[in-house]
């Protein structure tokens, strides 16, 4: 009776558990998924989202974004510096190539960008970079403009956003 | 007795807490996850020429013709044409926002032989009309580039004397 009763116990020993959650299998899957998700990040050159409306065109491209002033533009404007500055109905109203208020912007950034330097103790440089971040589906036209607008007002580097095909 | 019991006092738990790394890494995921940037955003370097290069081109006299390549979007079809060159037609799609794969394949086919017969060009112009998409001309700098026409030039096809729009940029990818 007794020998029988030990048995049983140990039984019970046996298949029953403390009720405590096995962790590791799950600390395993976090890890793996922290690590996945480290490396996912952009390790090299500038990180930039492109503005809410703006989807860049995809190209094979392999050059990496460096810090400038960024001017983009959607269906309905031109921003630069995430500030729309102007429409693309009054880009397009006339045959001229300036766009009056873009340039406005861009010469005090230029101005801004040369006193800083200034006081670094810096070399102004003649000829800065700026970056195009426009929809795919604008016009031609549209983008001639800002890109004129660009190399009249200091800016003739000019770098066209486009997100890298799989 | 009393041996029995300091055993029992001396029994120390050896499992490992992971209750604290399992907070902080559930805390962390969602902050990674919320602030990783999943697009690639890489750019295309292009450069507008400037006065001095133009000045510079003008004074140095070319011993042969330059071949001036160009990839012309006009309305239903694509143009390649330069000086040596037969003038090319491949058919478009009328307001197409990038040309189809069978375009793709016979420009880039054509451009290719062009640069087999023409070695050291890597430039080329890609004359677009007013209304060609964005997404079209980046296709056509890509299909370009993919046959070693390395530095595109952007121009707009209906003013071709205006200031600014002679070649509008020319792109080192």
């Amino acid at each position: 009776m007794r020998r029988r009763r030990s048995r049983a116990k140990g039984m019970m020993e046996r298949y029953t558990s403390d009720g405590g959650l096995t962790l590791t299998s799950m600390m395993d899957i976090l890890t793996t998924l922290l690590f996945f998700v480290l490396k996912s990040y952009v390790s090299g050159g500038e990180v930039t989202v492109p503005p809410p409306g703006v989807t860049l065109p995809r190209s094979t491209v392999n050059a990496d974004m460096h810090t400038s002033v960024v001017v983009a533009i959607d269906h309905d404007g031109i921003m630069m510096d995430g500030e729309r500055v102007a429409t693309v109905q009054e880009a397009t109203a006339t045959d001229e190539l300036m766009i009056a208020p873009l340039a406005k912007r861009l010469t005090e950034a230029r101005a801004q960008m040369d006193e800083l330097a200034q006081r670094k103790g810096e070399k102004q440089e003649t000829a800065r970079l700026a970056t195009i971040q426009g929809d795919a589906g604008i016009e031609f036209r549209v983008l001639q403009k800002v890109m004129y607008t660009l190399d009249r007002n200091g800016f003739p580097d000019i770098a066209l956003a486009v997100l890298k095909k799989a | 007795m009393r041996r029995r019991a300091q055993r029992k006092e001396l029994k120390v738990n050896t499992d490992l807490k992971l209750m604290p790394l399992m907070n902080i890494i559930i805390a962390l995921i969602p902050m990674l996850l919320l602030s990783a940037v999943f697009l690639e955003v890489k750019v295309i370097e292009t450069s507008l020429p400037r006065d001095a290069d133009a000045a510079a081109a003008a004074a140095a006299e070319p011993a042969t013709p330059p071949l001036d390549l160009a990839v012309h979007v006009r309305g239903d079809v694509y143009v390649i044409e330069g000086h040596g060159v037969s003038t090319l037609l491949v058919p478009r799609r009328g307001v197409a926002s990038a040309p189809d794969s069978v375009a793709t394949s016979l420009l880039s086919q054509a451009l290719r032989g062009i640069t087999a017969s023409h070695p050291g060009t890597t430039e080329v112009r890609i004359v677009a009309e007013s209304r060609t998409h964005y997404q079209e001309v980046i296709a056509l700098m890509d299909v370009a580039r993919g046959a070693g026409l390395v530095n595109a030039a952007l121009e707009g096809a209906g003013d071709p004397g205006a200031p600014g729009a002679a070649p509008a940029a020319a792109g080192g990818m």
